[in-house]
């Protein structure tokens, strides 16, 4: 009846691959946390240089300009003297960043070559590249369960119709975003168009990337990914485009700053330790009506700000910081309250674009709305509620599950909405952002919007037990769109709902989806009248892919699930309808057609990686 | 090993005879297999939402657990501790993989879910469990089952020394 040494020593085997795996990936974390990098052996501040991203390599064909972006895991030197592994769009971080111009589409070739495991957390790696203030077509818009595997790709289509701006392409891949992101898997795309290039604001060299995130790394170089139960993720080291607390010389003259917190979970409160103001000129959806002169600049994360910064009023040789004054519900080091230094020089070498003039955009539609142009108002409610981050009870769990039917609200195709974004905790604040659309922030809690977010808007802060109305107007497409927090752990656990605009949109998983690198063929076709050359960039030639052999089959996942390309089979679950989004007719148009409130069901909540659940 | 019969624990001049321990096993066991099973049990609903599967799977494990439990006291012999042993390790391979390899199915296919220290130590009471029921079987299945369990083991840990994708 009793079990011999040797038969406990074959049970041990198992006994201890039964549970010690399983434990690994959570005593990886706790390990890499007790093993975090001194504030000692961090780079003194301001001593490294100021690094811009490299521009991405363009091929102009037909009128279209085609890129080729590779996501790859490389090491990295963010640390003069460590290494670390990151996952970056070309193999860096911040990504390089794309240039476009308005009314020129453009294809930008997303080559998933990332392991298939994440080298510490082990979890399965799939992207999904969100290109953040586009008005893209859904199955363009990296919707979240659109995913592409390694030994995938995906060729994004942007129409570029909007005014200029600062977007940003980042991962959205489903559950794992905040990781993949946090890796590295963020850069800018800026968008110029004829008004903007006309002002006489800085441009060329004077208009500057200023990309912000957080990150913390242990002893050996590599990152610290703890997302704080399911809180959020924060690094005791600010970097600027991917350098920790730069340097930049500058000239006595004005600088813009395309400013974007790409942090997974931080906010910043921005100011400069001079009192002189920050000039914010621009917002998500580009530039202000007029410019904003501003004390201090609170940027959630995905928000983006477009500041000048006039250096002819110091002395040559003075430095001049830039701080953090943390907003609250971060967590804070020693280290996160200096962003980056600017050392003003005593020479101007060009003086043109010197100046802000006071009409910036006038034209800009989204800025003419008023309250009595909304038809509706709809409450959304971001709350925390049974261990789950939740948007009006809901979550995309919800979604999967209704096979990617349930939506929180269906405005037609160009009506005009107000939303009510609620957030009634106090532990915590939510960046907003509402895909598709540029929307103008009305008031919040009642009051008038800060200086700096009187620009149109794609994210907006939802601060602790603050109400903030938004005004849109649905147009540009048609389709499903996502709605999410910002916090990228909040949104994979599982803030993060869907509306529908009009009827008819192209599905957004299965209308494009990834391919296999064996069907790789080249990106675009130059035409033969066009072989001189004309309209093609240097290094375009590098961007025409050639199918690889021996590139495994595609793998398309929904969520996590392999689906059948051709027929997805539909699971037999009974999905009972979620309360949609509390909605006030105000002034029903007579050529808008409500569709009818679905039937309400019982609240329910999602925990993705329960930390109570098991098995 | 002879006698099944439920019997009373007995201590005979300070020494237990073999059917108290016998039936001090099929009480452990027993006992342990009612936790696992109130663990399940209390993770039903909060995986009922997440997806009916996941829900439906915990409340067959805990179910399963319960009625082994009263089985294990009401028939202790070893073909109830055969399925218990079956059983218990269907759990623990399930569990295991869906904190290696990802949740085999269902809208979380693919994800590799956090350990915690409630689901460690369920499954460590059910490995004691089967530990357990592995004294109450036959010399010949309990060889076959912890030879079995020898080469899952080992290929375990050469699928993670190998840093092979499964695990």
């Amino acid at each position: 009846m009793e079990l011999s040494r040797r038969d406990l020593i074959k049970v041990g085997l198992f006994s201890s691959a039964a549970l010690m795996l399983p434990a690994e990936r959570v005593a990886r974390t706790k390990l890499a946390v007790a093993n975090r990098l001194p504030q000692s052996k961090l780079p003194e501040p301001f001593t490294m240089p100021w690094k811009t991203p490299p521009a991405a390599p363009k091929t102009t064909v037909n009128g279209v300009d085609y890129f080729t972006i590779t996501q790859q895991q490389t090491k990295v030197n963010i640390l003069p003297d460590r290494q670390t592994t990151i996952w970056g769009y070309n193999g860096v971080t911040p990504g390089p960043t794309i240039y476009v111009d308005q009314h020129r589409p453009a294809v930008v070739r997303q080559i998933c070559a990332l392991p298939e495991r994440h080298p510490e957390l082990g979890y399965n790696v799939w992207t999904s590249t969100h290109l953040h203030g586009s008005c893209s077509l859904p199955q363009y818009d990296g919707y979240a369960s659109d995913t592409t595997t390694p030994g995938s790709f995906k060729d994004y289509r942007y129409p570029n119709i909007q005014d200029a701006r600062t977007l940003w392409y980042h991962d959205h891949g489903v559950h794992i975003t905040a990781e993949n992101a946090y890796m590295g898997l963020a850069a800018q795309y800026i968008l110029h168009d004829p008004v903007e290039q006309s002002l006489p604001i800085p441009h060329g060299q004077y208009d500057v990337p200023f990309i912000l995130k957080d990150v913390m790394f242990q002893d050996s170089g590599d990152l610290v990914i703890d997302d704080n139960d399911e809180n959020g993720i924060y690094g005791d080291v600010v970097l600027v485009n991917g350098v920790p607390w730069p340097k930049m010389e500058v000239e006595p003259r004005k600088y813009r700053f395309r400013m974007l917190n790409a942090c997974v979970s931080r906010s910043f409160d921005l100011s400069l330790d001079t009192g002189e103001p920050l000039t914010v000129i621009g917002t998500d959806g580009g530039l202000m009506p007029h410019p904003q002169p501003c004390a201090h600049v609170k940027i959630g994360m995905a928000e983006r700000y477009e500041v000048v910064i006039d250096f002819s009023k110091y002395q040559p040789g003075q430095r001049v910081v830039m701080r953090n004054t943390s907003p609250k519900n971060n967590i804070d080091y020693d280290t996160t309250d200096i962003v980056c230094a600017f050392v003003v020089g005593s020479h101007v070498t060009d003086p043109r674009n010197n100046e802000i003039p006071q009409d910036l955009n006038p034209n800009m539609r989204v800025m003419d709305l008023k309250a009595s142009d909304a038809s509706v108002t709809r409450n959304m409610r971001f709350e925390r509620k049974g261990g789950g981050w939740t948007v009006n009870g809901q979550t995309w769990e919800d979604v999967v599950n209704s096979d990617y039917e349930l939506t929180v609200a269906n405005p037609a195709y160009g009506d005009v909405e107000i939303w009510e974004l609620e957030n009634p905790g106090g532990g915590w604040f939510h960046p907003v952002h509402i895909h598709l659309v540029d929307f103008k922030v009305l008031d919040r809690n009642g009051r008038p919007p800060e200086p700096y977010e009187q620009g149109p808007k794609d994210v907006v802060y939802v601060g602790e037990s603050e109400k903030v109305r938004v005004i849109m107007r649905f147009e540009n497409q048609r389709g499903k769109y996502m709605m999410h927090c910002h916090n990228l752990v909040h949104e994979d656990h599982d803030m993060m709902v869907q509306f529908e605009v009009g009827d008819g949109g192209d599905d957004p998983i299965h209308a494009d989806p990834c391919k296999g690198q064996d069907k790789m063929g080249p990106l675009f076709e130059i035409p033969r009248e066009d072989n001189s050359g004309h309209g093609s960039h240097p290094g375009g030639s590098s961007t025409i892919s050639v199918p690889a052999a021996a590139a495994p089959a595609p793998r398309v996942q929904v969520l996590g699930s392999k689906v059948k390309k051709t027929k997805p089979k539909k699971r037999k679950v009974k999905v009972t309808r979620k309360p949609k989004a509390k909605v006030t007719h105000k002034k029903p148009k007579a050529k808008v057609t409500h569709k009818k409130p679905k039937a309400k069901k019982p609240a329910r909540r999602k925990v993705v990686s329960s930390s109570r659940g098991r098995s | 090993m002879a006698g099944l019969a439920v019997t009373p624990l007995r201590v005979v001049a300070g020494h237990r005879t073999d059917s108290a321990r016998w039936s001090t096993a099929a009480l452990a066991a027993a006992l342990l297999s009612l936790a696992g099973g109130w663990i399940h049990f209390a993770f039903v609903s909060s995986h009922w939402r997440d997806w009916w599967a996941y829900g439906a799977f915990f409340l067959v494990s805990g179910l399963f657990q319960g009625l082994f439990a009263a089985a294990m006291l009401k028939w202790p012999n070893r073909w109830t501790a055969l399925v218990g042993i079956a059983g218990n390790l269907a759990i623990v391979g399930m569990y295991v993989m869906s904190r290696t390899y990802g949740i085999p199915s269902g809208p979380h296919a693919g994800i590799v879910e956090k350990a915690t220290l409630v689901d460690l130590g369920c499954t460590a009471g059910e490995i004691v469990l089967v530990g357990i029921l592995l004294g109450m079987v036959g010399t010949t299945s309990r060889r076959l089952i912890i030879n079995l369990l020898l080469v899952v083991g080992v290929a375990l840990w050469f699928l993670r020394l190998t840093n092979n994708p499964l695990v």
